[in-house]
């Protein structure tokens, strides 16, 4: 469902991601774990097509997402990590121009109350943007994301700054989309949440994957049973994958 | 179809702004002020009644010859040309975190994306040219004045269709710069070999082009040689959007329309070809935009907000600034109320060092400047020095106070939970501000008794006046940010420009006529200025003080 092969992302000097090979399947939450710098965000917006790749190819749903843009995003969905919106449309503007951009307007016109309740923005329909605090701007964020029926969903850091109940609430949607065949993909540093929640992690550093596997998997092949995700994380962070002021210090 | 998000994008986001000014009285009426400042000067000239140009028949002159006019229009439009180089890699793209965020995920295709951003921010632009001449579409009976040529009742179209060439030739540049743009800055390897290339090869080419034509300049005798210069087919080739601009200017007066229109034309079909090739790199446009273009947008939008610490900050991000070694001053240990002013003291030196550094060089060359008038009277002189140092002190004071108060509204959350009151923090923020406005006259001023021993009484007039008039200007300017404090809002800021000159001479007033009355009545500058300071430093507290008021209530989420 989707598939990077040898993804590389270079900015003038530096190589931000370095052959990324990754592949999620239907029905798969995958945490895509690193310490800061390792590559994950410029990963993620490799894959929804803000950034375009240096090397190496994507495909969501079978399209190429170079050569086949339209059809390739046509049914994935972004959440960034600190969502930056259109302050002057109203929410049930904002949510109704992400409609018409998939071409999804009878659809969002069926769902937009249910989708409203779902997320506590009713009350805020006719509310600017702009007005809304953090979190109300993530769930918007994220009710965006699931107008257009996506199987492909990528969050970045989808946790941070949310309250409890919307984590939970957030959590509660993973796993719908997982049980409806959504592949998605997780950028976090909540280590905890990724152990509980992912079925898989891959973890990343310096723009190249360590590892990937379950956590039994990881727990095997860096020999150390019974150990959690965090230790298993550090210690193969910290086998020279550290950024270089980590290693300073 | 794929136009339809965009179009609503637009449309809603125009009107929800339009709707929103009109929320509050504080908005309606910045709103309503702006709107009456623009019609004023713009939109009223032009409906007055242009009929007055008849009464001007007794003064007839003969039109200057065609090839003189030809080769003027020529030059102007060259000089276009090539200002617009010196921007072409300058074309950004603008997109907005929340285009990079929300609409770049979508299937929308980055084509369409790409022209409508072109027609949007930059097509709009130029559109505002010609809309001013179809306002302007009167007879303007020109004719009146050149009489002597093919078609005088043409003329009034020569000036019309100078502004269509101006908007046609700087649609070409703009496309051109959109092409190239997408072209230069891709985030591959090869963007910095390939921006260098054509940067050197076009500034090589224009260089060589100004220098051979400084050169002939120089020894041009008659109007002829201008004209013969400027006909040579190689320029006319090199400055190949000119050209066609300059057959559109020159077709209503020598007639031949058929040269307008092939101007006209190959204008239009230069931009197409432009646009063509932009279109055809719009895969990048995303990229680029998240990338480069975030950040240009953001230090636009900074820019076009006045917000200059902001801005300082964003080139600090871009390791642009760098924090030096510590001083003696940064290892001063001020403690309580003083550690706000040691704080901000850092920070302006930081920001707005290069500035300060400037007015005391312009204010030592104002000094030192009466040197050379060594005629004029001893008394003369002081007061000579002591308007320079005015001068120096208001404009020191405006540029730290403008500069930095935003910074205040910004830091609310961090500053309001310290242990002082509004009225101490309010209070440093202006005594802060209005410090470089102290030391730099008053810096100046010494240099000016060195070099004129008998000015000293006006200078140490100065001295003490100067900085009561730097507070005031500082504490105003606080009110008046604190008063429409969201930087944002256009309205506000508009209003804000309109507001400040009206105050500064309100509350600057008071002290300068008690300063100026008391010298005149007893002859002392030094009599005058100790009054004059004392009641300066009264409304800037009182300033300070209302200041103090809206910053407590001051709450940057409503």
């Amino acid at each position: 469902m989707l598939q990077t092969f040898g993804l590389v992302k270079e900015f003038k000097n530096t190589r931000a991601v370095d052959g990324l090979d990754m592949q999620i399947s239907p029905g798969e939450i995958v945490g895509l774990l690193g310490p800061n710098g390792a590559g994950k965000t410029t990963a993620l917006r490799c894959i929804c097509g803000i950034l375009r790749p240096t090397a190496g190819s994507i495909a969501i749903n079978g399209f190429d997402l170079v050569s086949d843009q339209a059809k390739a995003k046509s049914r994935l969905a972004f959440v960034p990590e600190v969502p930056s919106l259109y302050e002057l449309l109203t929410v049930e503007e904002h949510l109704r121009f992400v409609a018409m951009c998939f071409n999804m307007l009878p659809r969002f016109d069926e769902m937009k109350d249910e989708l409203l309740q779902r997320y506590h923005l009713a009350e805020k329909r006719n509310d600017l943007v702009a007005t809304l605090s953090k979190g109300m701007k993530q769930k918007l964020s994220v009710a965006c994301a699931l107008i257009h029926d996506a199987n492909v969903l990528l969050f970045d850091e989808p946790l941070i700054g949310v309250d409890p109940s919307g984590a939970h609430e957030l959590k509660q949607e993973l796993l719908r989309s997982k049980a409806n065949g959504g592949a998605i993909l997780i950028s976090t540093h909540l280590l905890d949440t990724a152990e509980k929640l992912c079925d898989r992690v891959i973890i990343l550093a310096r723009g190249r994957k360590l590892t990937e596997g379950t956590l039994e998997e990881l727990r095997q092949s860096s020999s150390m049973e019974g150990g959690t995700l965090e230790d298993i994380f550090l210690k193969l962070t910290e086998d020279g994958a550290a950024p270089p002021i980590i290693s300073h210090l | 179809m794929a136009l339809r998000p965009l179009l609503f994008l637009t449309y809603r986001c125009l009107a929800n702004g339009l709707k929103r000014s009109l929320t509050s009285p504080k908005r309606l009426l910045t709103t309503l002020a702006i709107i009456s400042y623009y019609f004023w000067w713009f939109v009223r000239p032009l409906m007055v009644t242009n009929a007055g140009f008849a009464r001007y028949e007794g003064s007839r002159s003969a039109f200057p010859p065609l090839q003189v006019l030809d080769a003027v229009v020529f030059t102007a439009f060259a000089a276009l040309s090539l200002i617009l180089t010196l921007g072409l890699f300058g074309y950004r793209l603008a997109f907005k975190p929340a285009d990079v965020d929300v609409l770049f995920p979508t299937p929308v295709n980055p084509k369409i994306v790409l022209l409508f951003r072109i027609v949007r921010d930059y097509f709009g632009t130029l559109l505002i040219p010609l809309f001013l001449t179809v306002m302007a579409w009167k007879p303007l009976q020109v004719e009146n004045y050149f009489h002597d040529i093919p078609h005088p009742q043409s003329t009034a179209y020569a000036v019309r269709a100078l502004t269509i060439g101006y908007v046609l030739i700087t649609a070409t540049w703009v496309s051109m710069g959109y092409a190239l743009s997408l072209y230069v800055n891709r985030n591959d390897a090869r963007s910095e070999f390939r921006k260098r290339l054509v940067g050197w090869s076009i500034a090589v080419a224009c260089v060589i082009v100004v220098a051979v034509t400084i050169r002939t300049a120089i020894g041009f005798e008659t109007m002829g040689d201008f004209v013969r210069y400027v006909q040579q087919p190689w320029l006319r080739a090199f400055f190949f959007t000119a050209t066609p601009a300059t057959r559109i200017v020159m077709g209503p007066l020598d007639g031949n329309f058929g040269e307008m229109t092939l101007g006209i034309v190959s204008l239009i079909g230069f931009s197409a070809a432009c646009l063509y090739l932009a279109l055809r790199q719009a895969d990048w446009m995303y990229d680029q935009a998240a990338v480069r273009g975030f950040g240009a947008e953001s230090m636009r939008q900074l820019q076009r907000k006045g917000d200059y610490m902001a801005l300082m900050a964003e080139s600090a991000r871009r390791g642009k600034i760098k924090a030096r070694k510590p001083g003696w001053f940064q290892r001063l240990q001020w403690r309580g109320f003083w550690a706000l002013i040691w704080k901000d003291a850092l920070i302006q030196w930081r920001s707005v060092r290069g500035m300060i550094i400037l007015f005391v060089v312009v204010g030592l060359a104002m000094v030192v400047m009466p040197r050379f008038a060594e005629d004029s009277p001893h008394r003369a002189m002081g007061y000579i020095i002591l308007v320079m140092m005015g001068f120096d002190a208001f404009m020191v004071a405006t540029l730290t106070s403008q500069s930095g108060f935003t910074e205040l509204l910004r830091r609310v959350d961090l500053q309001k939970p310290l242990p002082f009151g509004s009225q101490a923090i309010v209070m440093s923020e202006v005594l802060s501000k209005a410090l470089p406005s102290m030391v730099v006259p008053v810096l100046c001023g010494l240099v000016g008794v060195v070099l004129f021993p008998y000015a000293w009484p006006e200078v140490l007039a100065g001295a003490i006046f100067f900085p009561s008039l730097g507070a005031v200007i500082a504490a105003l300017v606080c009110c008046i940010v604190l008063l429409f404090p969201e930087i944002d809002d256009v309205s506000q800021r508009g209003f804000r420009g309109l507001i400040m000159l009206l105050g500064l001479f309100m509350a600057g007033a008071p002290g300068v006529g008690l300063f100026i009355l008391i010298t005149v009545l007893t002859k002392s500058a030094v009599l005058g200025s100790i009054p004059g300071a004392v009641l300066c430093y009264g409304v800037a507290l009182g300033l300070s003080a209302i200041g103090g008021g809206l910053y407590a209530n001051f709450n940057p989420t409503e």
